[in-house]
């Protein structure tokens, strides 16, 4: 009993290890001289240490001052680099922070400086590899809102939102 | 029990080797989902030439004429002032006589006396003009010549000069 169950473990070990060696071969019995056979080749969707190598990056400006009573549009420019499965896109939206609709004057100071958020802020790419892919939000005061606003540095928050979608 | 064992080991190494076989039908973690971050925009207390954007202005006449025996009510100058300040800051506009006398020349022989009001009356001493940040407003500032100044003068042309000074703070 004991030799027969050595066995039995013996050759389910052995079969295991043959299953790669044993994945494809070609066989012949002498009567054509030729025998083909494919061998796929094909890459994975992770290196060699198994990690995913999908990745983007959207670099962005941590601050962006406007000069005081400049009211032409101020580009809030930033770049996408990404590289995504096929059937993958990035989407990236720029918004004003939540509870943030105008920009906010020192401690103190109660006065605000209202602005509107405009150009790039919702950009899809258009394939899923892209780099260097350059936008720009824009953000503007109106004459009125400077003119109402006590001199002082007035700020707010742009929110990026970057999200991988389905293509 | 050593059966059991052998059984276990075995079966650990088979699904061991396994684990290779398998590999290339290993599944990516979705990247559906998404990430956030913070762009700051701030305003500058200069603008695009790099000036200060701190504003005012006093507008006061270069000379104002009175009729001769003109009594405190109709013996006004009269000016304006408009700010845009820093948040905090007020303006403060004073008005001052050189002399508190009008003389012909500079001559100090005759000269009309008198003193700066706030009203019509001529009952309260002149008061600093003071606005907020962003302000504006209108202000007369009365001559009280008594009528015995007028009086006692020889008929000319007499002048002193006010002086108008804008502080901000």
């Amino acid at each position: 009993m004991k030799k027969a169950l050595s066995i039995i473990l013996s050759l389910i070990m052995v079969l295991s290890l043959s299953v790669i060696a044993f994945a494809e071969e070609i066989t012949g019995d002498g009567s054509s001289p030729e025998q083909t056979a494919d061998s796929i080749v094909k890459t994975q969707t992770v290196n060699e240490r198994g990690e995913d190598v999908t990745s983007f990056t959207v670099t962005y400006p941590a601050e962006t001052t406007i000069p005081w009573g400049k009211t032409d549009a101020v580009d809030v420019a930033y770049t996408i680099n990404s590289q995504l499965l096929f059937n993958k896109r990035l989407k990236v939206s720029v918004a004003k922070k939540d509870g943030e609709d105008a920009m906010k004057g020192s401690a103190g100071n109660d006065a605000t400086l209202a602005y509107t958020l405009d150009g790039d802020v919702n950009v899809t790419t258009e394939e899923a590899a892209v780099s260097g892919l350059s936008k720009a939000a824009t953000v503007a005061v109106a004459q009125d809102a400077w003119d109402a606003a006590p001199v002082d540095t007035y700020q707010s928050n742009l929110t990026f939102t970057v999200e991988v979608v389905s293509a | 029990m050593k059966k059991v064992l052998s059984l276990v080991l075995a079966m650990v190494m088979v699904l061991s080797l396994a684990v290779l076989a398998f590999a290339e039908d290993k599944t990516l973690p979705d990247a559906e989902g998404y990430t956030t971050g913070q762009s700051q925009i701030l305003t500058s207390e200069t603008t695009s030439e790099g000036k200060s954007a701190v504003s005012f202005e006093v507008k006061y006449p270069a000379q104002t004429t009175f009729d001769w025996n003109a009594l405190v009510a109709d013996a006004q100058v009269k000016y304006s002032a408009k700010t845009h300040l820093a948040y905090g800051n007020k303006l403060t506009v004073s008005v001052s006589s050189a002399k508190s006398k009008m003389t012909i020349d500079g001559n100090d022989k005759y000269g009309l006396a008198y003193t700066l009001k706030d009203d019509a009356a001529g009952s309260a001493p002149l008061k600093d003009l003071v606005l907020n940040e962003i302000d504006s407003a209108e202000k007369t500032v009365y001559v009280d010549i008594p009528q015995a100044q007028w009086d006692a003068a020889p008929v000319g042309q007499y002048s002193d000069t006010l002086t108008f000074t804008a502080n901000v703070a």
